[in-house]
C-alpha cells in the first residue's frame, strides 16, 4: 500500500484527490464469465468507478469461453452490480464504466483468441490511450495457467524476450499450488512471463480493512508493542470460523481441504501479521520481508509432532441457526466416503526470540456454530493473586485481546473489574470497538482495495513468492504424515458445534481452553 | 420489519421486529442499531464503545413470561449492559422459523457524552427449530463473556431442551417456586448430578434469604446455639391460596437447616399426613410442613418456621420466625429457659429484577445452595411417599 492510501475510504472527491494519480491502463480479466468475476471483480470495479478511484481511461476486456459480445458482457455486468454491489447503480456513472467494458470469446489454449485480445488491446490503446499498460487478472484455476500465460508470451508482448511499452503486471487468484512442489512449478510458470515485482499473488483476507488495522494497531500505538511478546503473551488462538457448508464448491474442496483451502494461506498470513517484528518502512518489500521471516520461523512439524500438534475433523448431519443441514459426505459432488477434512485444528511454534514457546492455536472449520475470523492474544495471568482468598477465582478470567476480522470487526479487551458494593467482587468485563460503529462510513471491499493496489503498483498486501513457498513448506510434514496416517473415524463432529474432541484436546493438554465465541 | 426509535430521560431505544429470520441477519441488524444508536449519542462522530459484562439467555413458554423477563432484564440495563436473548419456543408449530424482535437501550450517562448499552433480542422459536436452540442461541452470543440462562418456567419432562441451555450456561438460573410440585426439585437436583461443572442459582433461595438471614442471627453466636444440636420438632406453614399443597421453598429451607446444623436427611420418612421424621442418632426430628391461607404472598412462600428444642430439666427452647401483617415484615420469637426475646425486619421486596440482581453479582457457585439442594432431596422422596 502507498503512502497516502486511506485505510477506511469512503471514497468521494476529497480521498480521491489526495491521492497520486494513477496512469492509464487496460484490466485484462481471465474468466470472465466466472462467478468471481460475477460476484466480486465487476461489483468491485463499478465502486471504484463510483468514487472516482479507477485511473483516467481505464478499460476492462473480459476474456472467457462464453460466446459473448461486448453488450451481453455489459448487460451482465450490470446484473452482477445490481446483486453484489454494496451501493446501488448510479446510471449515469454506470453509463460511463459500461462504455470501458468490452468482451473477447475464445479458448485459452487457442492462440487465434489470443491474437484477438492482442488486437482488441490495441484497438483500445489506440481509441482510449491506455499507454501499453496492462493488468491480467487470472480468475481461473491453476490448470489454466500455462495456457494463458503462453498465449501472452505469445502475442501479447509479454516476457523477458519482449521490449514493450508500459508495464504488465498479473494478479493470480488461489490457490497458489497445492503443496511445495507444485506451488513452486506454479512460480516458475509466472516467472517465465513476469518479474516477480509484476505479480500480485491475491489472499482477499488481506485486503480487509481489519487485518489492515492489524498493522495500525500494532504498530501506530505505542501501548501495545511492549508487552506484545513472550514475557506478557500466554498464548495466541487464531480462528477462522465457517457456519456454511461447502455449497457448490464440493468436487473443488474435497480434493483440497481445510488445511490447503483456509489454513495455509489465510490463517498463515494472519499469523504473520501477529508475529512479525515492525517493519522499517510500510512499504512492500520491508512489510514482506518481515513476514517471511515469521513463517521461516515457524517450527515444522513432522512424523508423531504432527499427531500431538494437530486435530481433523469433518462434519456429521447437525444443526445450525434453527435448521437441519446435511452432514459433508451428503454434499453435492462430495464422495460419500470422502476422508476430506472440514475441520482443522493446530498448535504451532515460532522459534524467534520475540515468541519462544509462545503457542499460537489456529483452528478453522465449517458447520461451525457461527461465522467469525478472529485472533485473540490471551495475556499471562497477574503473578499474584492478590484476591484469591476474597473472590470468586472462577470469575478471575485471564486478559484477552481480540482483534475480529469478521463479522462485526472491532477490536475488544477482556479485564477484571470489580462489582461496585462490598465486599470484593471481581467479574470480567469486556470493552469493546467497534470499526463499523465508530466509524459510521462504509469500508471498501477487500477486492476493491487489492484492485486498486495492484493498479497503483503497490504489493504490500499481495502474497510474494517466497512467502507462498514458506507456507507451503510448514503445512508440508503435516500434509505427509495425514496422507501417510489412516484417517480418523469420519465424520467426528456435529454440524453445529466447535469440531471434533481432539481440538480440545489439543489445548487441554497444555492446560487452555479454545475461546468461547 | 419495522423499525422505531424512542428516546427519553437519557435512554435511547431503537426496535426492530422482523420474521422468518437466520442467525445471520438478527446479528447483522443488531449490529446495525448500534450504528444507529451510535449516530445517535451526544458524542455525534458515534464512538461506539460497548461495554459487556455478561450474556443473559432467557428461556420462557409464554409472551406473559417473556415480557416479565424482559422487564427485569431492562431493569438491570444500566449497571448491567449485557446482551439479553429471551426466548419463545413453539414446539408445536409443523415448520422451523424464527421471529425476532430487537431492542437496543443505549443509557447516556451525565457529563461522560458516553452511551452503556443492552441488547435485548426476544426470539419466537417455532417448530422442530425448537428442540435445537443450542443452534440460535451460540451464534447470538456475545464471545467470551459468561452466559446466565434464566429458565423463568416448570422444568419440563423432555430434558433435552434443558440439557442444551445448562451446557450453554456458566451460570443457570431458575425459580423453584414456579415448578409445577416440589418435585421439580429433584429434577434440578438430577442436573446438577449430571452436570458437575455447572452452577445452579434459584430465585426462590433468594427469598429465602430474610429467613436464613434471621435465623444465623438468633441462633449462631446466641445461647441458643448450644440447643440447636437437639432440635426436635421443625413446623413450617407456606402459603396456600390457590390450592398449594407442597413448597419448593420450605424444602429448600429444610435443606439449609439440615446442612447448617448437620442434620441426616437421607433415612427421611414420612410420617402421618404433612409430617414426616428424620431419624438422627441422638433421637428423630419431626417436621410438619402445612399449607395454609395467607394473603399478600404467592403460593408456597413460607408464611412461619418454628424449631424446639430439648433445654433440659424438662423445659424447651425454641425460636419461631413469622411474617406479620405486612407480607414484608418477619418477627422473630426466642424462647430460652433464661428468658425469650422478639425481634422485628423489614424485608426487601422480593421482586425479579432484585432477585436476578443477587444472581448476576453473587459468586456462581453457591455451595450452600449446593448443600440445601441436595439435602432437601431425600425429603421431597419421602413426602411423595
Amino acid at each position: 500500500m502507498s503512502a497516502g492510501t486511506p485505510l477506511s475510504a469512503s471514497g468521494g472527491p476529497s480521498a480521491a484527490a489526495a491521492e497520486e494519480a494513477l496512469e492509464p491502463c487496460a484490466m485484462v480479466i481471465f474468466g470472465a464469465s466466472g462467478d468471481l468475476t460475477h460476484r466480486m471483480l465487476l461489483p468491485a470495479l463499478y465502486n471504484l468507478a463510483l468514487d472516482r478511484r479507477l485511473p483516467p481511461r481505464f478499460a476492462v476486456v473480459g476474456f472467457a469461453r462464453s460466446d459473448w459480445t461486448d453488450d451481453e458482457f455489459r448487460r451482465r455486468a450490470r446484473q452482477s452490480v445490481q446483486q453484489f454491489s454494496r451501493r446501488p447503480v448510479d446510471d449515469a456513472v454506470w453509463e460511463s464504466f459500461a462504455n470501458s467494458l468490452f468482451f473477447v470469446s475464445g479458448e485459452y489454449h487457442q492462440p487465434q483468441a489470443h491474437a484477438r485480445l492482442a488486437a482488441l488491446l490495441k484497438k483500445v490503446e489506440k481509441e482510449r490511450g491506455t499507454g501499453g499498460n496492462h493488468l491480467y487478472y487470472l480468475a481461473l484455476p491453476p490448470t489454466t495457467f500455462p495456457l494463458i500465460i503462453g498465449g501472452l508470451q505469445k502475442t501479447g508482448g509479454i516476457g523477458r524476450d519482449h521490449q514493450r511499452d508500459g508495464w504488465a503486471r498479473v494478479i493470480v487468484e488461489k490457490p497458489f499450488g497445492a503443496d511445495l512442489e507444485s506451488a513452486r512449478e506454479l512460480n516458475r510458470q509466472v516467472h517465465n512471463a513476469f518479474r516477480e515485482d509484476d505479480v500480485y499473488r491475491i489472499d482477499h483476507y488481506l485486503g480487509k480493512e481489519t487485518v489492515q488495522n492489524i498493522l495500525v494497531f500494532r504498530f501506530a500505538n505505542g501501548i501495545f508493542e511492549p508487552i506484545w511478546n513472550r514475557r506478557y503473551v500466554d498464548h495466541v488462538q487464531i480462528t477462522v470460523a465457517e457456519s456454511i457448508g461447502v455449497g457448490q464448491r464440493g468436487s473443488y474442496y474435497d480434493a483440497t481441504g481445510a488445511l490447503r483451502d483456509i489454513v495455509q494461506n489465510h490463517m498463515l498470513q494472519l499469523l504473520s501479521l501477529v508475529a512479525m517484528e515492525p517493519p522499517i518502512a510500510f512499504n512492500g518489500r520491508a512489510v514482506r520481508n518481515e513476514k517471511v521471516k515469521v513463517l521461516h520461523a515457524v517450527r515444522h512439524l513432522a512424523g508423531e509432532e504432527v499427531d500431538a500438534a494437530t486435530a481433523r475433523g469433518q462434519y456429521a448431519r447437525g444443526w445450525i441457526s434453527g435448521q437441519e443441514v446435511p452432514g459433508y459426505r451428503e454434499e453435492d459432488n462430495v464422495s460419500p466416503h470422502s476422508a476430506t477434512e472440514t475441520f482443522v485444528a493446530l498448535r504451532l511454534f515460532v522459534d524467534s526470540w520475540r515468541w519462544a514457546d509462545v503457542p499460537f492455536y489456529l483452528r478453522t472449520g465449517k458447520r461451525l456454530p457461527k461465522r467469525s475470523t478472529e485472533i485473540a492474544v490471551q495475556f499471562k495471568r497477574a503473578p499474584h493473586l492478590l484476591f484469591r482468598d476474597i473472590a470468586d477465582v472462577s470469575a478471575m478470567e485471564p486478559n484477552f485481546l481480540t482483534i475480529r476480522i469478521q463479522p462485526n470487526e472491532g477490536i475488544s479487551i477482556k479485564f477484571l473489574t470489580k462489582v461496585p458494593g462490598s465486599p470484593v467482587r471481581i467479574r470480567p468485563a469486556n470493552m469493546d470497538f467497534i470499526y463499523g460503529a465508530s466509524f459510521l462510513v462504509q469500508a471498501p471491499s477487500a477486492y476493491e482495495t487489492l484492485i486498486l493496489d495492484a493498479l497503483r503498483g503497490d504489493a504490500t498486501l499481495f502474497t510474494r513468492a517466497d512467502e507462498v513457498e514458506a507456507a507451503w513448506s510448514i503445512m508440508a510434514g503435516v500434509l505427509e504424515r495425514w496422507q501417510s496416517a489412516p484417517p480418523p473415524a469420519f465424520p467426528d463432529y456435529e454440524a453445529g458445534t466447535w469440531g471434533p474432541a481432539g481440538a480440545d484436546a489439543l489445548v487441554e493438554r497444555d492446560g487452555r481452553e479454545w475461546r468461547r465465541l | 420489519m419495522a423499525q422505531a426509535l424512542s428516546a427519553e430521560d437519557g435512554e435511547i431505544t431503537l426496535t426492530w421486529s422482523g420474521t422468518a429470520l437466520d442467525t445471520a441477519r438478527i446479528e447483522s441488524e443488531l449490529v446495525r442499531l448500534r450504528r444507529l444508536a451510535a449516530g445517535e449519542s451526544p458524542a455525534g462522530e458515534g464512538f461506539a464503545i460497548r461495554t459487556s459484562l455478561l450474556n443473559m439467555v432467557v428461556h420462557a413458554d409464554n409472551r406473559e413470561r417473556a415480557r416479565a423477563a424482559g422487564q427485569a432484564i431492562a431493569g438491570l440495563a444500566g449497571h448491567h449492559p449485557s446482551r439479553a436473548l429471551i426466548i419463545i419456543t413453539k414446539p408445536a408449530s409443523a415448520a422451523p422459523r424464527i421471529d425476532a424482535r430487537l431492542a437496543a437501550h443505549c443509557h447516556t450517562t451525565p457529563g461522560l457524552e458516553q452511551q452503556v448499552c443492552c441488547e435485548e433480542v426476544t426470539l419466537t422459536v417455532r417448530g422442530p427449530a425448537a428442540g435445537h436452540l443450542h443452534s440460535i442461541i451460540i451464534p447470538l452470543l456475545v464471545p467470551d463473556l459468561p452466559v446466565y440462562v434464566w429458565w423463568t418456567g416448570p422444568l419440563p419432562r423432555e430434558r433435552h431442551a434443558l440439557q442444551e441451555m445448562l451446557e450453554t450456561a456458566d451460570h443457570f438460573i431458575v425459580d423453584s417456586a414456579r415448578f409445577a410440585s416440589a418435585n421439580g426439585l429433584l429434577k434440578l437436583a438430577q442436573l446438577c448430578e449430571a452436570n458437575p461443572g455447572c452452577s445452579i442459582g434459584d430465585l426462590n433461595w433468594e427469598r429465602l434469604e430474610p429467613w436464613r438471614e434471621m435465623l444465623v442471627r438468633q441462633c449462631e453466636g446466641t445461647s441458643l446455639r448450644r440447643y440447636l444440636p437437639d432440635v426436635r420438632d421443625v413446623k413450617i406453614a407456606f402459603a396456600s391460596n390457590r390450592g398449594a399443597q407442597a413448597s419448593a421453598q420450605a424444602f429448600l429451607l429444610l435443606g439449609w437447616l439440615a446442612s447448617r446444623w448437620g442434620w441426616d436427611t437421607a433415612g427421611a420418612i414420612r410420617a402421618d399426613g404433612d409430617a414426616m421424621s428424620l431419624p438422627q442418632d441422638g433421637g428423630d426430628i419431626s417436621v410438619e410442613m402445612r399449607p395454609r391461607p395467607y394473603a399478600g404472598v404467592e403460593d408456597g412462600w413460607l408464611v412461619s418456621l418454628s424449631l424446639r428444642c430439648p433445654a433440659g430439666g424438662g423445659r424447651d427452647a425454641s425460636i419461631s420466625v413469622s411474617r406479620i401483617g405486612d407480607p414484608l415484615h418477619l418477627v422473630v420469637h426466642v424462647q430460652e429457659p433464661e428468658g425469650s426475646l422478639e425481634d422485628h425486619a423489614l424485608t426487601e421486596p422480593c421482586d425479579e429484577p432484585g432477585m436476578l440482581l443477587k444472581q448476576l453479582v453473587a459468586p456462581r457457585h453457591n455451595p450452600e445452595y449446593a448443600d440445601a439442594l441436595r439435602l432437601a432431596v431425600p425429603l421431597v422422596e419421602a413426602a411423595r411417599r
